[in-house]
């Protein structure tokens, strides 16, 4: 009895771990901020960091405002598994553990990449992302990811 | 009366948020969460299961979160939940937070306790594989509570590298539940078997350290305080509780642990412990599984026939649909060893007690 349950538990969650760390992620979206910003480069760590408000300000001490996509867009897809190392569905639920524990509120979400970029145009102290392929307008430009 | 007052204080508190966030916009937030769910059982009471089938519990939260200045944030969760008894309400949370820094805010009102992993989010489901939480930490064991009323301090720092650290200290006074099946063996019983124990002067903690591996943190909490002793009763001393736990969420997986143990004065300890793990094989379809276990030991012997009263143990297993992150059904089975938990509707000293409990159960989980 107890063999059953340990072989029904492997098969349950056994293959599905295998398969997963065969998975790797490759980013199709970039990274932009305001072009006033003196920010040129990030690492992944730093920029999860502002989209998941564990860090709030910028280095020079003003304060950050991150803007997301919404959940069914591509780039925010792209952009949850290689920089948040997470799946959409688990930052939402990252999300609603913070709302409901009063820690705190998502990013606000902008539906398409023209809003993200009119966003961070608008706003000196922005951080958003688009996919790879939109065109920038300008008062907006890319910041380099490393990891 | 006392639904109909909160009913009437809940819509106030609709119409108001409407009209402030009109005014403040994105500044204020209005959130939600809530739940129903069936459990039936072949033997015993446990969760929210009975061997009748049990249909009425259903549940909805309201929180807003408002930020009239940049720094100052006010938070309020109030919460209904239906219940064969009638309908309890419940301010969860009301608090104040001042920001410093990331590495330091102020709060104080009534705060969810910062223990383990699911304290701060005790009846969201769907930040969960499970419709329940389990019974050996988060059940009527009293080792956590839902909520401090005092002041805290918190904050995190997380360096470029991905490794980090957060923290929160607290004081005040907690909420305890607790249930005692076992003092049934007592002649003459006592009048009530579950009770809730205010903890004075009550500190605690929570470090959790942050690792470079995305999604893993394992953290240490722990809290002590003072129950107040009755008239013409001795000093029950101080109560305190440590634990441990882990956390791993990436890639479609979950994986959580967590140990904790509980030491009242001189007298009774329990220990409490689960290991979960699930896996989203596609968007919408969620497997998961759970072993959780618990025990009590008392200071005297226990009475004959009783042992199983203060053990624990519950295999569950879970397969869950999710429409969206927001909008889940959930179906799960529990096979549950033991009657800390899983109690028949009387306990009757010297009559045998069935110690295996099957319960399942399923229920839909939503939040906005």
């Amino acid at each position: 009895m107890k063999m059953k349950k340990w072989t029904f538990l492997f098969l349950l969650f056994g293959i599905p771990l295998m398969a997963s760390l065969l998975e790797a992620g490759e980013a199709s979206f970039k990274v932009i901020v305001n072009a006033s910003n003196p920010v040129s480069a990030m690492t992944r760590a730093q920029l999860s960091n502002l989209f998941l408000k564990k860090a709030t300000t910028w280095e020079s001490g003003r304060k950050a405002f991150p803007v997301d996509q919404v959940e069914s867009s591509a780039a925010r897809k792209n952009f949850s598994e290689v920089v948040l190392k997470k799946e959409t569905h688990a930052v939402v639920s990252y999300w609603q553990q913070q709302i409901f524990s009063g820690r705190g509120v998502p990013p606000p979400e902008k539906p398409s990449d023209r809003e993200v970029l009119a966003y961070v145009q608008e706003n000196p102290d922005a951080i958003g992302y688009v996919s790879d392929g939109a065109l920038l307008p300008e008062g907006v430009r890319v910041v380099r990811v490393t990891d | 009366m006392k639904v109909r007052r909160w009913g009437g204080l809940f819509l106030i508190l609709i119409f108001s948020t409407s009209a402030f966030a009109a005014e403040l916009g994105s500044q204020l937030q209005l959130h939600g969460f809530g739940g129903w769910q069936y459990g039936r059982t072949d033997e015993n009471h446990y969760l929210l299961g009975s061997d009748e089938g049990h249909y009425e519990h259903a549940q909805f939260a309201l929180t807003s979160i408002a930020n009239p200045y940049e720094r100052l944030s006010v938070v309020a969760q109030l919460h209904f939940e239906q219940e064969e008894e009638g309908t309890e309400t419940e301010l969860d949370l009301v608090f104040a937070e001042w920001f410093f820094s990331d590495l330091l805010k102020f709060r104080i009102g009534k705060v969810k306790q910062p223990f383990g992993i699911y304290t701060e989010v005790f009846h969201v489901g769907t930040v969960r594989p499970f419709l329940t939480l389990p019974e050996g930490v988060y059940g009527a064991s009293g080792l956590v509570a839902e909520a401090f009323n005092g002041i805290g301090w918190t904050g995190e720092f997380i360096a470029s590298s991905g490794w980090g650290v957060a923290y929160d200290l607290y004081g005040g006074e907690l909420i305890v539940g607790d249930s005692r099946p076992w003092e049934a063996l007592a002649v003459p019983p006592p009048l009530e078997l579950e009770g809730e124990d205010p903890l004075k002067e009550t500190i605690g903690g929570r470090l959790v350290f942050i690792t470079s591996v995305p999604g893993f943190s394992v953290g240490l909490s722990g809290y002590s305080g003072e129950v107040e002793a009755e008239e013409g009763e001795p000093d029950p001393g101080r109560t305190s509780v440590y634990g441990a736990h882990l956390d791993y969420n990436a890639g479609g997986w979950t994986a959580r642990a967590e140990y904790v143990r509980k030491k009242e004065g001189e007298g009774l300890e329990q220990a409490g412990a689960y290991g979960e793990l699930s896996y989203r094989w596609t968007a919408h379809w969620q497997t998961a599984a759970r072993y959780d276990w618990g025990k009590a030991d008392l200071p005297d012997p226990i009475p004959a026939g009783g042992g199983s009263l203060v053990e624990h143990k519950d295999w569950t297993f879970a397969l869950n649909y999710w429409f969206n992150p927001s909008f889940v059904l959930k179906g799960e089975l529990h096979l549950v060893d033991g009657n800390r938990f899983a109690v028949p509707e009387e306990i009757v000293p010297g009559e045998p007690i069935e110690t295996k409990t099957r319960l399942f159960m399923v229920g839909a989980n939503f939040s906005f």
